[in-house]
């Protein structure tokens, strides 16, 4: 496991090593930041695959963001992870220039592409793998064939994304044993993903009673097993552990130390899902300082 | 005070969260030297056919197994590296003890 990085934020230290392990340390009682460890940024909101749960509502008539022209970029830290989606991402066309910038700026961008892209741009998404431009790679995850579990297996750090509630038991089944690594979602109800709970709400409770049960079996079949915050309460993932693993196993809520930007509309929030949204300006820690006092 | 992301890059809106778990019974069973840890699959695996104990060599090196895919690891052996380990047990609701654990530090 080697060291990508380490730097000083705020009040502790932090180590990123190149499988994702990041590690926050000091003497003290709390770890206070001064700008964000992690950005999850849309850069487009252009996709064609129309997927009814898509909270982000994006579309083929969705526009790119203007990604080469946002100051607050160059006041990004060295090693502040980037969490790149839409919309599609690999489909903007700036996209490579993009993230030569953040590679030379000493950032980690990663990517999280749906499974169908993830198939047919492979060669594309291992170029970017081979000249580090990511580290990182989320692919989306509803339907598993073979060629895809073959395909998930030839990189390390492919992280599986599955929602609460809208992956099936049969699927999820088929990748258990295969060396992979899952990143759990929570449901969210807002934009096409409402649209979509209130049409099959039967089809949600069948998935996600299951996957409330099986939890505990399921985390034994995957390398590792991670959660969104959403999913975190609408899993009750804390039923899992003590008090002493789950302090040092939760990484923070919300914008304590993370914050999204909306490249296409130039806002940003605490998360994705808030809806208290500002105009992006130049600098980042002051956002992240607005973003942390709305909390 | 110390927190821990094992294994994943941020790759998703909010703060990951991540556990790295094995079952205790092949956890118990690494610790009896009955499997290996795959260091770089993070998995534990049985002994291979060709595996070579510390007295079967001539030159007395440490016990250890490379494979191309990684170095294999005895329980004692993964303790002896200089790095700082964490560990956690929990019983699932079908009542099987669930181990996560895991080694960081710089290898550089």
């Amino acid at each position: 496991m080697n060291l990508l990085g380490e730097y000083t934020n705020g009040n502790y230290g932090v180590k990123i090593f190149g499988d994702g392990t990041k590690v926050r340390e000091n003497d003290l009682d709390n770890l206070t930041p001064s700008f964000p460890e992690n950005i999850d940024i849309k850069i487009t909101d252009y996709c064609d695959r129309g997927c009814p749960f898509c909270h982000e509502n994006s579309t083929v008539k969705g526009v790119h963001g203007d990604i080469l022209n946002q100051d607050f970029i160059k006041t990004l830290s060295p090693f502040t992870e980037l969490a790149l989606g839409g919309g599609n991402p690999i489909d903007h066309p700036d996209l490579v220039e993009f993230l030569k910038e953040l590679k030379e700026r000493k950032i980690i961008a990663n990517v999280t592409v749906n499974q169908k892209h993830f198939i047919e741009s492979k060669p594309f998404i291992d170029y970017l793998v081979s000249e580090k431009l990511i580290y990182g790679l989320g692919v989306s995850v509803t339907e598993v064939t073979d060629e895809l579990i073959s395909l998930l297996q030839e990189n390390p750090n492919i992280v599986i994304h599955v929602i609460y509630g809208v992956i099936e038991e049969s699927e999820l089944k088929k990748l258990y044993n295969k060396g992979l690594k899952v990143l759990i979602l929570g449901y969210k109800i807002f934009r096409r993903g409402e649209t979509w709970y209130n049409k099959h709400d039967d089809i949600f409770e069948v998935n996600s009673n299951w996957m409330f049960t099986e939890l505990p079996e399921m985390a034994k079949h995957f390398r590792v097993v991670s959660f969104d915050n959403l999913a975190i309460r609408q899993l009750e993932v804390k039923r899992l552990m003590s008090e002493k693993k789950w302090n040092d196993f939760y990484m923070g809520d919300d914008g304590q130390y993370t914050m999204y930007i909306d490249m296409v509309k130039k806002e940003f929030a605490s998360s994705s899902t808030s809806t208290q949204r500002l105009t992006v300006t130049d600098d980042i820690v002051d956002m992240f300082n607005i973003v942390r006092n709305q909390n | 005070m110390k927190q821990i992301r094992v294994g994943v890059f941020e790759t998703n809106s909010s703060s990951t969260h991540s556990l790295t778990i094995v079952s205790e019974e092949d956890y118990e069973k690494w610790k009896a030297g009955e499997l290996l840890l795959d260091t770089d699959k993070e998995e534990l695996v049985p002994f291979p056919k060709d595996y070579v104990k510390k007295e079967e060599t001539e030159d007395n090196n440490d016990e250890y197994f490379e494979d191309g895919d990684g170095v294999l690891k005895t329980y004692e052996q993964w303790l002896d590296t200089e790095k700082e380990d964490y560990f956690g047990k929990f019983t699932t609701k079908s009542g099987d003890e669930v181990v996560a654990f895991g080694k960081y530090g710089y290898d550089g």
